[in-house]
């Protein structure tokens, strides 16, 4: 499975948790609700497991995690 | 790793919400529900000052930095969604929060006032609206309504903490010991100048009084770096601070209640208080805790916790309720009623979530779990 249909499994099931029935790569997380601090937290954790990367303080910005792709560049970037 | 903190944070917070929760119903069974368990009448206030009254201060005093711990983690969330080329975040973000607090904060009330009502509560229309805006339908739903007005503010709060964040914790600090010099006033009576426009600020809902911890997780997650360098040398003298706090928070207390004219009511925030808050929340920062951000369970809970919060009250009260009904002797045994609501209070909540999750309602459970 590539990176990005990962990170819509999970964030469709942990993090969208029915509030939206099908997200696309370029879907705004936040604007959408789908990602709340709680949210955001989470799909930290999961990168760094599920990916094997280390997301460091400065890393945790609006601009990595806005949208599925941005999500994916950002880990090919630590990659 | 600041992400795995306030995960862990949130999960030691609502974790500490329920212990609170849990000591104020058996604080009710020891004085206001001791005739189901000893031939008294009530209020009886015989088991003020035994071991088990200062267990259950104990265990409030410790956990009071929970409700900051939330808004903290709140604010930092604000910080994480406002762009770096942006002053604020925006509208859309900011109405889209409200909306996933609002809908289960709207259910859960509804919960509660419903309860309230097969209790024989009578309550009006006007009641039920005024308590389901303002958070009243139980001891707890404050938190929601205010933190709805934080995140109405955060444009206003997150420019201020990108110009002079200085100045902006020193306003909200302002209000935050106002606030807290406030509950001084009312408790022990003073009459003083300007006590009614004190009062007019003291509502836990409303806020001026917590709004400093918003902003502190605002100020702190743009200028992060800056912080964990200047606060950093300073991390034991927090920690000392904070555990020699929880001793005199409890003196404190005594003091209060005791010149208060009254028996008994149940704690509020002090300036110590405060201070003991600011204390953990720094030291929870600054070290490194490596261990504790492994621990699964925490985190677990940390991500459930906004589920937890709704759920737990309507838990608590039905079990204690069924107590007092069918098992009052159980109420006159606060080492076993304590451990119980505790466990009732975190567990069944989850239950609820991880049933609603894996049942044909699994696509609402956003909306009723937050």
């Amino acid at each position: 499975m590539d990176t990005n249909q990962v990170l819509i499994n999970y964030v469709q099931t942990e993090l969208a948790k029915g509030r939206k029935s099908e997200i696309k790569p370029d879907d705004d997380l936040l604007s959408e609700g789908i990602l709340d601090s709680l949210g955001i937290l989470q799909l930290v954790s999961f990168l760094e497991e599920t990916f094997d990367i280390e997301v460091d303080d400065e890393d945790v910005v609006l601009e990595n995690f806005m949208t599925i792709s941005a999500i994916n560049d950002f880990i090919q970037s630590k990659k | 790793m600041i992400t795995k903190k306030l995960l862990s944070l949130n999960g030691i917070s609502i974790s500490s919400v329920i212990l609170y929760h849990a000591a104020g119903w058996v604080f009710i069974a020891m004085f206001w529900w001791t005739d189901r368990f000893r031939n008294v009448a009530v209020p009886n206030f015989d088991l003020m000052g035994s071991p088990e009254y200062y267990l259950l201060r104990f265990i409030e005093q410790l956990v009071i930095f929970a409700i900051p711990a939330f808004l903290f983690v709140s604010g930092y969330f604000i910080a994480f969604s406002t762009p770096k080329d942006q002053p604020a975040p925006s509208w859309l973000i900011i109405f889209s929060r409200i909306k996933s607090l609002l809908i289960p904060f709207l259910i859960w009330s509804l919960i509660m006032l419903v309860i309230k009502l097969i209790e024989g509560e009578k309550i009006s229309i006007a009641q039920g609206i005024e308590m389901v805006v303002l958070g009243k339908t139980t001891e707890a739903f404050y938190f929601i309504p205010l933190l709805i007005q934080f995140y109405l503010l955060s444009p206003l709060i997150t420019r201020a903490a990108k110009k002079s964040p200085f100045f902006l914790l020193l306003i909200t600090g302002f209000f935050l010991l106002l606030v807290r010099f406030g509950q001084y006033v009312l408790i022990l009576d003073w009459t003083i100048p300007g006590r009614d426009l004190i009062r007019f600020f003291l509502p836990s809902w409303f806020f001026p009084g917590n709004i400093f911890w918003f902003a502190l997780g605002i100020v702190i997650a743009f200028n992060f770096s800056a912080f964990k360098e200047r606060f950093h040398p300073w991390r034991y003298f927090f920690l000392i601070l904070a555990i020699l706090l929880i001793p005199l928070g409890m003196l404190e207390w005594e003091y209060l209640l005791s010149h208060s004219g009254r028996d008994w009511f149940p704690p509020r925030e002090t300036i110590l208080d405060t201070v003991y808050g600011f204390s953990v929340l720094i030291s929870f920062l600054t070290f490194k805790l490596k261990k504790l951000t492994k621990i699964k369970a925490i985190q677990s809970l940390g991500t459930l916790s906004f589920g937890i919060y709704l759920a737990h009250s309507a838990v608590m009260i039905v079990i204690a309720k069924l107590i007092y009904r069918f098992v009052p002797k159980l109420l006159g045994l606060p080492l076993l009623y304590l451990p119980l609501l505790i466990v009732c209070g975190l567990f069944i909540p989850i239950i609820l979530i991880m049933i609603t999750k894996r049942s044909p309602l699994k696509q609402w459970v956003g909306y009723l779990f937050g």
